[in-house]
């Protein structure tokens, strides 16, 4: 007996295919949008891990449920957070916090010494860490009473205020958020905001009802991964979201925040905290020639990149940093584009000929590596450059890599040129100068934008200057870099942000690493 | 008949295998440093010394056929190790995301039958009149748009400018409607082709003109006679367009923000997680295989042609 005729079996399969329709049709929807107080904001990727002393979750997450002893705002200003006030050693070999009282975490434990020093002891002292001068050159954690607490260091450590901002690995969790063996269990802190629903799709979060400082004026806050830019750009001008932007939250590119500003979506944008640079790879001979680094800083057309690739949305520059960065120093002139006294200064370079110039018979190629997951919008950039050094005999090649390439190449200095991103705020003036350029140190991924061991005592003697002589000892770096065009800087990108009519008020935070809800308002 | 699934079966499973070395090392010779972005996640300042201690200890340095067979050795036992970026287990992490990849494959085969065999009738109805060069020419069209196109362009109309329908997220049956359509269409055009040709070719089948002889209608015709003969053609179209479909779930998924296999393979591959791409490629290509199986068996199961060879 045949049971499975073929009508039984297409019957069947139907039958099935309309119940599971039916059974799968209740999904409940991720986001409870009925209140009216939800702000609703896109995410790139997911929260991922948010545990603050790994470096995979959303920075801006992070920051909205751990709370920093002190604040970072514009500037590099520091204001008081857990720390209510702070004794900074004159000799700066050692800070004493005096905690802010009546903190609880929201798992219900207290904010106090031994909860601090509980969270400190977890990495300050571990050598993974010691890229923070806090932890490099710690001597000793001190539990005054049980509300101060005084970290000593083996020598001056001027940076430690700013580096006690930073929002990991050094944000506090609720000791009770751990399991047995210690290892990080749920995203528990003292922050404005706790997390209701954690999900592949998305975040919510709720306030903490308990938040010592201003509590948040919104019902919820939700969270929703949208990976590609151009769904978030439809999601808000349909409303279903409302606001994107940040470099690590849910970026909006120049050519996106036009083509939004043209549909009625209003874009804010304020000064960026990091510099774009065209790196000369230092280990290179091509590139010891200071004049040869000049010729390429003179071949470069910073206002045509910044009102044309850029659409306008940076600012063309010669700094190492932005104004807004602490210790920036003076604002050096951008050149003009001139070709001509770029082929000159070559020929004194000794690079010759027609077309493509040469010296003993070896052509000027170069090799320039873009990698768009690494530095956005780089392809296009190098596209640029290409054509501008062609005029002058330089023939330029773009080696498209990814991430995982560039990280590879780069430290290696496989390359003769790259583009490369300062740190921004919080971490700079100190980490692009003393991770990035200082030669005594390894280079890390994102590799060295120049080293000379000529500049190291003058970066040294600005990393470790105290407060009265910082300005001019960093100034004193910066001038260097820039007689010597050390490297080649291009513009400081503005950051963006578009948001619709359902936003009143808003304001872009001081770093790159936080949400925009301090003076947001529905 | 036994005795050629049993024959199939085996086929598939040596295809697996295949399969399975292929996802491995398209994977692992990748260019580029997976160490680095290991330790860069792990946190601190990654220098060299730091990239090279990861290598060691995730075992990057090991040659491929020893990682293989490890690997291969964890996957048997149901281990499909944890994500190199976030830490999850990544079998638990494909289990949480294959429903938004179901619903996309399934959503899409529905708008794949209703949109070929709707075409495909309405162009065999009336052969070479006008309504078959409409539907030929909108079937073109179809075929001939990018899908992250066609995406686009149903967010744009549906979700912004009618503001009808949610332009992202996996939040129900109305947020399916447009991932639907967007995967969906490209195969169905082409199955209204399909569909057209083979009703065509059925409709000039002696039993055809037997039952044109005793006078009964073109549509009586059409769906007594012709349809059921051109059910095996149809099935294995069918078959072919699910295997379309996961795939464009890959370029799909990210643009609605759908959170199913075939964005964790995206975002995977832009961070270089080695155990989720080769799990995510790995069950990909089992599932291929084991669509065309099915299929094949179900095709010798409704065509009584196939069936008879089978039993002979």
């Amino acid at each position: 007996m045949n049971f499975i005729t073929r009508r039984t079996l297409l019957g069947g399969t139907a039958a099935l295919g309309g119940l599971a329709a039916l059974g799968l049709g209740n999904i409940p929807a991720f986001a409870d949008e009925a209140g009216n107080k939800v702000l609703r904001l896109p995410l790139a990727r997911a929260a991922g891990n948010l545990d603050p002393q790994r470096y995979v979750g959303i920075f801006a997450v992070q920051e909205l449920i751990f709370d920093p002893l002190v604040q970072y705002t514009r500037g590099g200003v520091i204001e008081p957070a857990l720390a209510e006030s702070w004794d900074l050693a004159e000799d700066e070999t050692s800070v004493t916090f005096h905690l802010r009282p009546d903190v609880t975490f929201t798992d219900g434990e207290k904010w106090n010494a031994a909860s601090m020093v509980w969270n400190l002891e977890r990495w300050l002292p571990k050598e993974d860490y010691n890229w923070l001068h806090i932890s490099n050159n710690l001597d000793r954690i001190e539990t005054v009473d049980d509300m101060t607490v005084a970290i000593h260091f083996t020598k001056p450590t001027p940076t430690a205020l700013t580096e006690f901002t930073y929002v990991r690995p050094v944000r506090f969790l609720s000791p009770k958020a751990v399991d047995a063996d210690g290892t990080y269990a749920e995203p528990v802190g003292t922050g404005p905001w706790k997390i209701e629903k954690d999900a592949p799709e998305g975040t919510e979060l709720v306030p903490n009802e308990n938040y010592w400082g201003t509590r948040p004026q919104l019902d919820k806050l939700s969270l929703v991964v949208i990976p590609d830019a151009r769904s978030r750009m439809s999601a808000l001008q349909a409303g279903d979201i409302d606001a994107m932007g940040g470099a690590f939250i849910a970026p909006v590119a120049p050519q996106e925040a036009t083509t939004l500003k043209a549909n009625g979506i209003t874009v804010v944008t304020d000064t960026g905290t990091d510099t774009m640079l065209l790196g000369f790879n230092p280990r290179i001979e091509l590139f010891k020639d200071v004049k040869v680094r000049h010729a390429f800083n003179l071949l470069i057309d910073r206002e045509g990149i910044g009102a044309v690739l850029m659409k306008g949305f940076a600012t063309p520059t010669m700094n190492l940093y932005p104004e807004v960065i602490a210790y920036s120093g003076k604002r050096y002139d951008v050149p003009k584009r001139d070709v001509e006294a770029a082929k000159a200064l070559l020929e004194e370079a000794g690079w010759t000929g027609d077309g493509i110039r040469s010296r003993d018979g070896k052509p000027l190629k170069v090799e320039l590596v873009v990698s768009e997951d690494a530095v956005p919008n780089s392809r296009a950039l190098g596209e640029v450059l290409q054509a501008g050094f062609a005029e002058a005999g330089i023939d330029l090649s773009l080696r498209n890599v990814d991430h995982a390439a560039r990280h590879g190449d780069i430290p290696e200095f496989k390359y003769d040129l790259s583009l490369f991103v300062t740190n921004g705020a919080p971490y700079d003036p100190y980490n692009t100068l003393g991770l990035m350029i200082l030669s005594t140190i390894q280079p890390g991924t994102d590799g060295k934008i120049f080293e000379d061991p000529e500049v190291d005592p003058l970066i040294e003697a600005a990393l470790n200057a105290p407060e009265g002589e910082r300005e001019a000892a960093f100034q004193a770096v910066l001038d260097w870099l820039h007689d010597n065009w050390a490297m080649a800087p291009l513009y400081h990108a503005q950051r963006i942000w578009a948001h619709n009519d359902r936003i009143k008020a808003f304001e872009i935070p001081a770093t790159e690493y936080e949400m925009p809800l301090k003076g947001l308002a529905l | 008949m036994l005795k050629v699934a049993i024959n199939r079966g085996m086929s598939a499973a040596v295809l697996i295998v295949i399969a399975s070395i292929f996802s491995f090392i398209i994977i692992a010779a990748f260019p580029g440093n997976v160490a680095a972005l290991i330790a860069e996640l792990r946190g601190g300042f990654v220098t060299h010394d730091v990239v090279a201690k990861v290598a060691e200890d995730y075992g990057l340095n090991d040659p491929l056929p020893v990682r293989y067979f490890a690997w291969v050795g964890d996957v048997l036992q149901g281990d499909f190790g944890h994500s190199l970026r976030t830490g999850e287990d990544v079998s638990a992490a494909i289990v949480k995301r294959l429903q938004a990849t179901f619903i996309l494959i399934a959503g899409g085969i529905t708008v794949t039958l209703i949109v070929g065999v709707t075409l495909g009738f309405l162009g065999a109805m009336w052969p070479n009149g006008t309504v078959d060069r409409i539907v030929r020419v909108i079937a073109v069209v179809c075929v001939s748009v990018p899908k992250f196109f066609m995406a686009a362009m149903l967010i744009l109309a549906f979700g912004v400018m009618m503001n009808l329908l949610p332009t992202f997220g996996f939040r129900g049956p109305l947020s399916w409607i447009l991932p639907s359509i967007a995967v969906g269409i490209v195969p169905g055009a082409l199955l209204s082709r399909i569909a057209r040709v083979a009703l065509e070719e059925a409709m000039s089948r002696p039993y055809v003109v037997t039952a044109k002889s005793k006078g009964f209608g073109r549509r009586r015709i059409i769906f007594r006679d012709a349809l059921p003969n051109i059910v095996p053609v149809c099935l294995t179209a069918v078959g072919m367009d699910i295997a379309f479909i996961t795939q464009s779930s890959l370029i799909i998924e990210p643009i609605f923000s759908w959170q199913g296999v075939g964005a964790y393979f995206v975002e995977a591959a832009r961070f270089r997680d080695l155990p989720v791409l080769q799990s995510c490629l790995l069950l990909f290509s089992v599932f291929f295989i084991i669509v065309n199986l099915s299929v094949d068996l179900i095709v010798m199961t409704v065509d009584p042609l196939q069936r008879r060879a089978a039993r002979a």
